[in-house]
C-alpha cells in the first residue's frame, strides 16, 4: 500500500470540508475585526476569536465525520475494501490527517489573535483557551470512532458529541466531590481532565481501528436515535444540575409584606423587616412578631421618630430602615441602634447634627433608650454625608464622613463614647476601584485601637470596597487560619485578594485568584458590581436580581463554586446565613397587568447551604 | 478432477434474525466463466461479500484460490479482481489519479496492461470520475479490477444500469480480455440473456440455496419442454425432475430437467395424442427453476 497516495487522497478528500470549517471558525473574528477597524473604537476581535474557539469541538467533530464518511460511505467502502488495503494503516493515516487538519483549523483564530495583539496591541487570549482545544481533540476522536461504526455523518456527530458531553460530565457524577466546572476542572483537577481527554481520545482511536478492521457496522434508526439521544441528554442534564447547579430548596413560603424585604441578625435569630422573627423548625419557616403590635417594628419605631425629631430639618437614618437594622439583645430586651444625621431644609447638604440613638422595644410610646451626640464628626462644609457602623461585640464603631467614633453599647440604655478619631478617614476614598491585579496595593488602616487588628483590617477593607454601605450586616473579608483575604465580584469573575502584610497606617494586598463566570452564568445574570457580596464561614455569597451563587473560599489559591440558585422571575432582595448554615432568602415577584395595575408577591426561601 | 477456483461449502449468513444464505454449496472450476444467477434479494451480493471476506459467515466456509476467506482475506483480495454492482468510486479524482491510487494497493500492478486497457476502453484520463458516463464508469471499475492481472475475477452485476449497447460492449471486452488468459470469472447477474452467451457454467440461487449448478450447455440439453393434450389419468408430479406444469387451453406444457428417454416414455404415456418437444433458452430455464409450478 502506497502511503503517499493515501495521504494525498485523504487531504484532497477533506479540502472542501476544511475550507468550510475554516470559514465557520473565522467568520466571527474577521467580521468583528472589520467592524472594529471601521468604527475605530475598541478592538474586540480577540473576544470573538475566543468565542469561536469555544465552538471548535463541534467543528472538529464535523471534520472527523466528513473524514470517515469520505471512505466509509457504503458503496465507496466496498470499492476500497475489496482492494488489498491495510485497514489499520489506512484508518491510522486517516485519523491523524484529519486530526492535524482540525488542529490547523483551530490554530487559525489563535494565530489571528496573536497577530492582532501584536499589531493592534489588543487583548490576547485568556488562560482557558487550551481546554476547548483539548476537548476538540476528544470530540474529533469520538466522532471519528462513531462514524466508523454508524457510517452516517449526522448520526455519528450527534452520538460522538453526546458521548463527549457524558465523558466531561461523568467526573461530576462520581463521588469525587467535583462541583465547579471552572475551578475543579481548570485548576484543581486539570490533570484528571487532561488524562480523561487523552485516554478517551486514544480509546476512541483504538476502537475505530478495531471496528474498521472487523467491519463493525451499527445500523441506526434516526427517529429512535433522536428519542434515545433526547432522553440521555435530559438524564445527563438532570444528573449534572443536581450535582453542581442547584441549591436545594427546603421550604418556600409566601409572606405578606410591603416594601423591600430585609433580614437582620439578632444574636442567633433572624428578624424579617424589623417586625418578625423568622424561625425554622424541621425545615419549615415560621414567623412570629417581635412586638405585640404587628404594625410596629424595631426599625419602624425609629423611622417614626424622624418625623417628629426636628422641625426644619431633614433626617438621614443609618441603617436605612428600608434596608435593614442594627440590633442588640441584652437579657430579654431587644434594642435597635440607629444613627440620625440632620440636614437643614434650607441649605441642602449642610448637615448640622448627628446622633446615635438606641431604641428599646417596649409598649412604651417613647421607646428611645439612649442618645449620643456625635456631631463632632461632621465636616464644616456642604457635602454628601457618608455614614457607616459596625457592631463588634459590645463596641459600636461609627464612621461619619472622615471621622470615627467608638461607642460602648454593652448597656444600650446608656451609650458611652470611648474614643473619637476626627478626620482620620480622609485618605479613605469613595468608590475605590479594584486595584491592578498585577501589583501589590495598599489600603488605609482605620486607626482604632479598641478593637483587635483583624477586625480593624476587616473594617478598613469593607469601608473602602463596600463604599461604606451596608457593612453593619456583613463583610467581604475572610479571616481564617491566620490568613486574611477579601473578595470582589465583577461581571467577569469573582476575585480573591490576599492581605500580605500591614503596618500602622496601611494594609498591603495582592490579587491571588479569580474564578471567571461561565457563559451560562453570565446569561443567568452573574453578580456584577451592583450585586451584593459577602463572606461568612469561609463561603462567599454573591447575589443579584435572580441569581445567588455560593463559593468555597477556604482554599488559598482557588475559588470553587459550590452551587447556585436561580429563579428567573424573582428578585432576590436579601439573604441571611442561619446558625446551622442554612440560607434564608427574601425574594419578590412582580407582574404588571395593564396600566397602573401592578401585582407584587414576596417569598421566603429556606435553602440548603451547598457544601 | 477439475480444480476449483472458488469453493463454497454449507454457507450460512444472516442479517440480524433474517437468514439470507441457508447452506450454499458451490464449486467454480478454474478457468471457467461462471454465471451466478438469482433474482434480486436472493443473496448473490451477500455470497460475493463473503467470498471477499467483507463479512464472516454464520456457518460454512469459502475457499477462494485455495485460501480461506475468513483467515486469508488480504491475500485473497491481492489475488482476485472485484467489481461491485453500481460501483461508486471517488468522484473527485481524475481517472489517471484513481488508477495510480488503486495501483498503490498492489505490488504486482501491471501499468502497461492498465495503459492498454485505457486504450481499449477509450477512457479519458484527465477527466474526473464523476464526469464519466455510466459505461465509462463500469469500464474504469473493470480496469481497476484487472490491472494487477488477477487469476480470479468476481463481477457483481457489473452491467447494472448500462444501456443494452453499452452492456454488450462491456461484456465483449470482459470475454475478450479474460477468456484468452485462462482467468476464472465469477459473474453474478439477474439478466439471463446477458449471461447466456458468455457463461460456460451456471448456478441458480433462490431463497438462499443453490437450486441448480451445471455447465451451461449441459443445462440447455437437459431441460426440455413438452406440449401435449393430457390423458385423463395423467399425474405429472409422479415424474422426477418436473420443473413446471402449465395448462394452456386443452393442452399442458411440461418442463422437465435431466430429460432422458425414460422420462420421455413416461410423459408419452400421459399424453392423449401426439406430444411436441422443444429446447429452452436460459431465460425460460431460469423461470422454470425459480417460479415453476411443480404440478
Amino acid at each position: 500500500m502506497r502511503v503517499s497516495g493515501i495521504i494525498h487522497q485523504q487531504i484532497c478528500q477533506l479540502k472542501w470540508h476544511l475550507l468550510a470549517c475554516l470559514g465557520l471558525i473565522m467568520v466571527l473574528p474577521i467580521e468583528e475585526a472589520i467592524v472594529d477597524l471601521r468604527a475605530g473604537d475598541d478592538y474586540l476581535s480577540s473576544a470573538m476569536a475566543s468565542l469561536a474557539i469555544m465552538f471548535s469541538p463541534l467543528l472538529a467533530g464535523l471534520i472527523a465525520c466528513a473524514n470517515v464518511q469520505g471512505d466509509l460511505n457504503e458503496k465507496r467502502y466496498i470499492f476500497w475494501r475489496s482492494k488489498p488495503a491495510n485497514v489499520k494503516l489506512l484508518i491510522t493515516l486517516k485519523y491523524f490527517i484529519g486530526l492535524v487538519a482540525s488542529l490547523l483549523i483551530i490554530a487559525c483564530p489563535v494565530i489571528f489573535v496573536i497577530l492582532c495583539s501584536i499589531i493592534w496591541n489588543s487583548e490576547g487570549f485568556d488562560r482557558f483557551v487550551p481546554l476547548p482545544i483539548l476537548i476538540a481533540i476528544m470530540a474529533y476522536s469520538l466522532c471519528f470512532a462513531c462514524n466508523v461504526v454508524v457510517r452516517k455523518t449526522a448520526r455519528a456527530w450527534l452520538i460522538g458529541m453526546l458521548i463527549g458531553c457524558f465523558v466531561l460530565v461523568l467526573p461530576f457524577m462520581l463521588p469525587l466531590n467535583l462541583k465547579d466546572f471552572m475551578t475543579d476542572v481548570m485548576l484543581l483537577t486539570f490533570g484528571l481532565y487532561l488524562t480523561i481527554i487523552l485516554v478517551v481520545s486514544a480509546a476512541a482511536f483504538l476502537f475505530a481501528l478495531y471496528a474498521a478492521q472487523h467491519d463493525w457496522y451499527l445500523k441506526t434508526n434516526l427517529r429512535e436515535l433522536l428519542w434515545v439521544g433526547t432522553g440521555l441528554v435530559f438524564i445527563l442534564l438532570m444528573l449534572f444540575s443536581s450535582q453542581v447547579a442547584n441549591i436545594k430548596v427546603l421550604c418556600e413560603r409566601e409572606i405578606d409584606a410591603a416594601g423591600t424585604n430585609e433580614l437582620a441578625y439578632l444574636g442567633n435569630r433572624v428578624i424579617l423587616n424589623g417586625i418578625s422573627y423568622v424561625d425554622i423548625d424541621n425545615n419549615k419557616i415560621s414567623l412570629s412578631h417581635v412586638a405585640p403590635d404587628p404594625d410596629t417594628g424595631l426599625v419602624w419605631l425609629a423611622w417614626g421618630e424622624s418625623a417628629y425629631g426636628r422641625e426644619g430639618y431633614i433626617a438621614q437614618i443609618y441603617p436605612d430602615p428600608r434596608h435593614g437594622g442594627l440590633y442588640k439583645k441584652v437579657g430579654d430586651e431587644v434594642y435597635s441602634l440607629v444613627i440620625y444625621a440632620y440636614c437643614s431644609e434650607e441649605i441642602s447638604g449642610l448637615y448640622e447634627k448627628v446622633y446615635l440613638r438606641s431604641y428599646r422595644f417596649a409598649e412604651d410610646p417613647q421607646p428611645r433608650a439612649s442618645e449620643l451626640d456625635i456631631s463632632d464628626c461632621l465636616m464644616d462644609r456642604i457635602n454628601r454625608i457618608r455614614i457607616a457602623a459596625r457592631l463588634i461585640d459590645n463596641i459600636l464603631v461609627v464612621c461619619v464622613d472622615d471621622s470615627c467614633i467608638v461607642v460602648d453599647v454593652a448597656d444600650p440604655n446608656e451609650l458611652r463614647q470611648i474614643d473619637e478619631k476626627i478626620n482620620v478617614l480622609k485618605d479613605v476614598r469613595w468608590h475605590l476601584e479594584y486595584e491592578d491585579r498585577s501589583k501589590t496595593f495598599a489600603v488605609p488602616l482605620v486607626p482604632i485601637n479598641d478593637i483587635n487588628i483583624e477586625e480593624r483590617i476587616r473594617l478598613s477593607i469593607d469601608l473602602i470596597y463596600r463604599f461604606y454601605g451596608s457593612i453593619y450586616e456583613s463583610s467581604i473579608v475572610d479571616i481564617h487560619d491566620g490568613k486574611i483575604a477579601f473578595f470582589s465580584a465583577s461581571q467577569r469573575d469573582v476575585a480573591r485578594f490576599d492581605v500580605t502584610s500591614w503596618d500602622d497606617e496601611k494594609i498591603y494586598c495582592r490579587f491571588s485568584a479569580a474564578r471567571p463566570f461561565t457563559i451560562l452564568e453570565g446569561m443567568a445574570g452573574a453578580p456584577g458590581r451592583n450585586g451584593r457580596t459577602f463572606v461568612k464561614d469561609q463561603k462567599l455569597y454573591c447575589y443579584e436580581d435572580e441569581q445567588l451563587m455560593v463559593f468555597d473560599v477556604s482554599l488559598d489559591r482557588s475559588i470553587r463554586k459550590l452551587g447556585h440558585f436561580v429563579r428567573m422571575d424573582r428578585n432576590i432582595e436579601d439573604i441571611a446565613v442561619l446558625e446551622d448554615g442554612k440560607l434564608l432568602l427574601c425574594t419578590s415577584w412582580s407582574k404588571r397587568g395593564g396600566i397602573g395595575h401592578h401585582r407584587q408577591r414576596r417569598y421566603l426561601y429556606l435553602l440548603e447551604n451547598p457544601e | 478432477m477439475i480444480e476449483a477456483a472458488i469453493k463454497i461449502e454449507g454457507l450460512h449468513f444472516s442479517y440480524g434474525k433474517k437468514l439470507v444464505l441457508k447452506g450454499v454449496d458451490l464449486e467454480v472450476p478454474k478457468g471457467s466463466i461462471f454465471g451466478f444467477l438469482g433474482r434480486n434479494g436472493t443473496g448473490k451480493t451477500t455470497t460475493i461479500k463473503t467470498l471477499l471476506g467483507l463479512q464472516k459467515p454464520k456457518a460454512g466456509r469459502c475457499i477462494v484460490g485455495g485460501l480461506d476467506s475468513v483467515t486469508k482475506t488480504l491475500e485473497i483480495r491481492r489475488r482476485i479482481g472485484f467489481m461491485a454492482e453500481d460501483q461508486q468510486m471517488y468522484g473527485w479524482m481524475k481517472v489517471s489519479r484513481i488508477i495510480k491510487w488503486v495501483a498503490g494497493f498492489y505490488s504486482d500492478w501491471d501499468q502497461k496492461f492498465a495503459d492498454e486497457l485505457i486504450d481499449v476502453f477509450k477512457l479519458p484520463t484527465d477527466t474526473k470520475v464523476k464526469e464519466l458516463s455510466k459505461g465509462q464508469n463500469s469500464s474504469l471499475a473493470l480496469l481497476l479490477a484487472l490491472g494487477h492481472r488477477p487469476d480470479i475475477v468476481i463481477l457483481d452485476d457489473p452491467t447494472l444500469g448500462l444501456d443494452p449497447i453499452a452492456r454488450k460492449d462491456f461484456l465483449r471486452h470482459v470475454i475478450d480480455l479474460l477468456q484468452s488468459n485462462n482467468v476464472t470469472v465469477f459473474f453474478s447477474s439477474h439478466l439471463l440473456y446477458e449471461i447466456e452467451p458468455v457463461a460456460d457454467h451456471i448456478a441458480i440461487l433462490d431463497k438462499g440455496v443453490i437450486i441448480k449448478a451445471s455447465k451451461t450447455e449441459q443445462l440447455r440439453e437437459s431441460v426440455r419442454k413438452f406440449v401435449m393434450k393430457p390423458a385423463l389419468e395423467a399425474n405429472f408430479s409422479r415424474i422426477p425432475g418436473i420443473l413446471d406444469v402449465l395448462k394452456v387451453g386443452d393442452n399442458v406444457s411440461v418442463t422437465i430437467e435431466d430429460c432422458d428417454e425414460a422420462k420421455r416414455i413416461q410423459l408419452k404415456s400421459m399424453s392423449a395424442n401426439s406430444m411436441t418437444e422443444t429446447a429452452l433458452n436460459l431465460d425460460e430455464i431460469f423461470e422454470a427453476y425459480v417460479i415453476g409450478n411443480r404440478g
